[in-house]
């Protein structure tokens, strides 16, 4: 390892995990000793990170408390720093580090709040795609419908979960006072997806999540109608109107 | 390649996007956080809207320049990829590091000023260079800290920089003495050496001081006024550089945009009054 290499990564060693002693000697103190110096960068990492996990997960952060959060988000730090610069994009972990934080396990829905929040995060960041319309399949032979296969839009996805986690995100984010959503016994199944009015979040009933977890996993159309109960033309014309598929 | 026009800019933030796009007002030019756009969504289609109206620099924050271990390829087409879509008059990115082993902190990272990390820097601002299609200009950031090996002074370092890889400067004249004060250095001084034929566009934000061991240390967050003291550092560049395309900068403590764009006319006045005099 170069000498630059050996000094950064004692460098991020410091900052993570305050380990100062071998980077400390590398620095001049000059009326402050070098650790508090050191403390300043590892200070302002550790708040910018901490904010941005407040800001991806703001309904966990709200209904867990801001000193639970930061207990929380100090251990997530540490365990999972981030691996590219983009603080939109940090926490992609954090959910499945809910799941496993002794301190949340009486709160069995957290894990699947947050992954409810980064999933809306997610299609808030998507990349701009077309979208594909009901005009663009007029072009296609009738014969070769049943072969058809979607690509999914990158601004879209689908949640499902035991607990009513959009109902309890909803009360986690409104004022004071609003009374509690029944904490148990809701089994939801969303669909989330950027329109130009912001996220938007959709319960959907059995058959639909069905069909469109199929269409969005890029089965052909006749296989991901098999077994669908009821009446598909809807739901896929739905699936149409709500840009849920990439143009090729 | 349009250039950034020689006046007084805004930084783009995100709680100002509705203002700026309801209201277009007056600026010389904006800049946008490469990082804060490489989505898609509301804040890219704002930038995307805005570059129409307003020549834009684009100014990131994480291509690590300073990494001893190379760029992120994947970060640096991302940013590749917002520079051809957005065609910006200028970008830029700091003399710092961020990422060590795979691992991105959030923060400009002092770099001890050597020959090794002058080849590094050299060899990762052409790689970028080559990549995105254009020249950096490279900013000078603020330091709470300094390397017992450090044998370059950062205004040599730059102009060795510069030449090596055709890379231009910019001079963050808040970061200039931030630095000055915390490393106990004369920010005069080294304004003079900076090598000012390379400087393609200035920085001024505000600060905070604290206090640490009884050792006051001044703290760069870009969330106040620009102070006094950055003002007469800035009417000395003009006088030494001339004028030069100015950004306000404010990141933490976002006051309403008129609070920016009145610190834009201040800085509008100054540049106003450097030109009048170079014609005179």
């Amino acid at each position: 390892m170069t000498a630059l290499a050996e000094l950064q990564r004692r460098f991020h060693a410091a900052l993570l995990e305050g380990r100062d002693g071998s980077v400390a000697s590398l620095i001049q103190g000059n009326g402050i000793a070098p650790d508090r110096r050191l403390q300043i960068y590892r200070n302002a990492a550790r708040l910018l990170l901490m904010e941005a996990l407040k800001a991806n997960f703001p309904a966990t952060c709200r209904i867990v408390g801001g000193e639970f959060f930061a207990h929380a988000a100090a251990e997530f730090v540490a365990r999972h720093p981030p691996r590219q610069p983009r603080l939109a994009e940090y926490g992609a972990e954090f959910p499945a580090f809910l799941a496993a934080f002794a301190p949340a396990s009486s709160l069995p829905w957290l894990p699947d709040l947050a992954r409810l929040e980064w999933a809306m995060l997610a299609c808030q960041e998507a990349e701009e795609a077309p979208a594909l319309g009901a005009a663009d399949l007029e072009e296609s032979a009738p014969e070769t419908l049943p072969q058809l296969r979607f690509a999914p839009h990158p601004a879209c996805c689908l949640l499902a979960s035991p607990w009513p986690v959009d109902r309890i995100r909803s009360f986690a984010l409104a004022p004071e006072g609003e009374s509690a959503p029944a904490m148990q016994g809701d089994p939801i199944r969303l669909l989330i997806r950027r329109t130009p009015a912001g996220i938007m979040l959709r319960r959907l009933g059995n058959a639909e999540f069905t069909l469109l977890e199929r269409l969005l996993a890029s089965f052909a159309l006749d296989e991901a109608l098999d077994g669908v109960e009821g009446d598909p033309a809807p739901l896929l014309a739905a699936a149409l109107r709500d840009d849920l598929f990439a143009k090729s | 390649m349009e250039k950034l026009p020689v006046s007084a800019g805004v930084g783009l933030r995100a709680p100002h996007h509705r203002h700026w796009l309801e209201r277009r007002p007056a600026a010389g030019w904006i800049e946008a956080h490469a990082e804060n756009y490489l989505g898609g969504g509301p804040g890219r289609k704002a930038l995307e809207s805005l570059r129409a109206d307003y020549p834009v620099s684009l100014h990131a924050v994480g291509l690590s320049l300073g990494s001893a271990e190379g760029l992120d390829e994947s970060h640096l087409d991302r940013v590749a990829d917002l520079v051809s879509a957005i065609d910006p008059a200028a970008v830029s990115d700091h003399l710092s590091w961020s990422v060590s082993e795979g691992v991105y902190l959030p923060d400009l990272l002092p770099l001890p000023l050597t020959e090794e990390s002058l080849d590094v820097v050299a060899r990762n601002v052409s790689k970028a260079q080559e990549r995105i299609g254009r020249p950096l200009l490279i900013e000078n950031p603020s330091a709470y800290l300094c390397f017992r090996h450090s044998p370059i002074p950062e205004p040599e370092f730059l102009a060795e920089l510069a030449r090596r890889t055709g890379c231009g400067l910019l001079l963050d004249l808040n970061n200039l003495y931030v630095s000055a004060r915390n490393l106990g250095f004369d920010a005069e001084a080294a304004l003079a050496a900076y090598p000012g034929a390379f400087v393609g566009e200035l920085h001024l934000a505000g600060h905070a001081v604290k206090r640490i061991d009884g050792v006051e240390l001044r703290i760069d967050d870009h969330g106040s006024p620009v102070p006094d003291p950055v003002w007469l550092l800035f009417e000395r560049a003009l006088k030494l550089i001339g004028p030069l395309p100015t950004l306000i900068e404010w990141d933490t403590a976002i006051p309403p945009l008129e609070v920016l764009l009145a610190q834009a006319e201040l800085a509008q006045v100054r540049l106003d009054r450097t030109a009048k005099r170079d014609a005179a």
